[in-house]
């Protein structure tokens, strides 16, 4: 089980990468909490999940090779 | 009316598909835009370029030097104008036949209900999470297209909202990607962050193409898509929107709600300019460290005589440094436009040293409502 994590915007600051590679989750709850986890800061951030190029509102599976996008809002102008 | 011997627009008329009907759509759309800065700028050259009828302009800042890297209608003459006077001038050189409408103010909810139903679609192209809310949200109760744009250091991002039709079954808006604002703070601005220049030029001309084709009915938009965009790798990345069963916690339920809607918190770091009436305005000549200006033209009448006031005429404001020190200023003219332009640009000038305030209305309601108080 290999997901792959696309990270935008400001929230590369907080990971230290753009692309990061994450095992063991099985669905998007999961995702959250482990890169909560790993990234504290991470929890006060707003972020939207894509997966597979969908944004989700709900709590998604993930399998292996799902491709998941972490959005922040951007606010410049 | 289209006119067939004007060469303007002939290079788009001739494009598969576009035709004199796309051409006369663009002629008689109305479309607002709001914020003249990085984004702004690039969208609203393209639009008046392009032959958009109606165009108004919602900034309540002035030009200054760290603009003018990005911001690409103005000029270095331009710095301590109103963005909305500058933009309107340049615009309306580049295009006569377009009618601007400038807002030289701060959008507050009342003015998103009052401003957008004139017209047809919106831009955001803004620079804080409080106005891209305040806008998301007037354009879901107004059901009018949003067309939103925001760029972070070297990415952008780029969506349509609130539209149907195509491929779209349920529009959606910007509380199904992001329920909330974030807190104040959390999120570096391109002030704190910093911007390359050409970033937000790629992206607002990306939204002038969008708003073109929702106009024009040509190609396929972001309807319910996010774009995104990063000039480091020319990545271009695009995901599908939905709605999200917590777009609703925050948002107003109707136009009531949104009115009493508290979007900005109060700063007071930034100068804000305040129009009063003539009460206050009466009110505030009696306090001893308040100056009045009046920024009218030496030849206008009627001359004030009924209280001691400075006289600085606008065209010399926009000459050169501001002479006035004093910490309370209220500015006035003959109808209140000009006094808010000055106000404005007293504003900017010193974020934070001065309180600045616009007689509502001007000097002739003023006088007549003087002589109304008599009569009593």
């Amino acid at each position: 089980m290999d997901i792959e994590v696309k990270v935008f915007g400001q929230l590369t600051d907080l990971t230290g990468s753009a692309a990061l590679r994450i095992c063991d989750v099985r669905d998007t709850d999961e995702l959250r909490a482990l890169l909560a986890d790993r990234y504290p800061p991470l929890k006060d951030h707003p972020y939207a999940i894509a997966v597979d190029r969908k944004i989700i509102s709900v709590k998604t599976n993930l399998e292996s090779g799902s491709v998941v996008v972490l959005m922040p809002p951007f606010s410049g102008g | 009316m289209l006119n067939p011997s004007n060469n303007r627009y002939h290079r788009q008329i001739i494009l598969d598909g576009f035709g004199e009907s796309g051409q006369q759509k663009l002629l008689d759309a109305k479309v607002l835009v709001i914020g003249a800065g990085g984004l702004g700028c690039p969208a609203l050259l393209y639009l008046a370029a392009a032959g958009v009828g109606q165009i108004g302009i919602i900034d309540d800042d002035a030009v200054s030097i760290e603009n003018l890297h990005r911001q690409v209608l103005f000029t270095t003459d331009d710095i301590g104008l109103p963005k909305t006077l500058a933009a309107a001038k340049r615009l309306k050189a580049l295009n006569p036949a377009t009618d601007i409408t400038e807002y030289p103010f701060r959008l507050t909810p009342t003015s998103c209900m009052e401003i957008f139903p004139n017209y047809d679609m919106i831009l955001d192209c803004t620079d804080n999470f409080a106005t891209r809310y305040m806008i998301n949200d007037a354009c879901v109760l107004l059901h009018k297209p949003l067309v939103s744009a925001a760029v972070s250091q070297y990415e952008g991002q780029l969506a349509v909202f609130q539209v149907t039709g195509g491929h779209v079954e349920e529009p959606v808006n910007y509380r199904d990607l992001f329920p909330e604002p974030p807190p104040d703070g959390l999120i570096r601005n391109c002030g704190e962050a910093g911007i390359l220049g050409v970033l937000p030029g790629i992206i607002g001309t990306l939204q002038a193409n969008e708003t073109i084709k929702l106009i024009t009915g040509i190609g396929v938009t972001l309807a319910n898509r996010l774009l995104t965009f990063d000039i480091r790798t020319n990545t271009m990345t695009e995901l599908v929107l939905t709605r999200s069963d917590h777009r609703n916690q925050s948002m107003p339920a109707d136009t009531q709600a949104f009115l009493q809607m508290e979007y900005e918190r109060p700063c007071h770091t930034e100068t804000t300019v305040v129009e009063i009436g003539a009460s206050t305005f009466d009110m505030m000549l009696k306090e001893p460290d308040v100056v009045a200006v009046d920024v009218r033209e030496p030849h206008e009448h009627p001359l004030v005589t009924e209280f001691k006031h400075l006289r600085l005429p606008l065209s010399v404001m926009h000459e050169g440094p501001n002479p006035i020190t004093a910490r309370k200023v209220v500015f006035f003219c003959q109808t209140g436009v000009r006094s808010l332009q000055a106000a404005s640009m007293l504003a900017a000038a010193r974020p934070g040293g001065h309180e600045v305030f616009s007689l509502r209305g001007g000097i002739m309601q003023w006088k007549s409502q003087q002589k109304k108080s008599q009569h009593d």
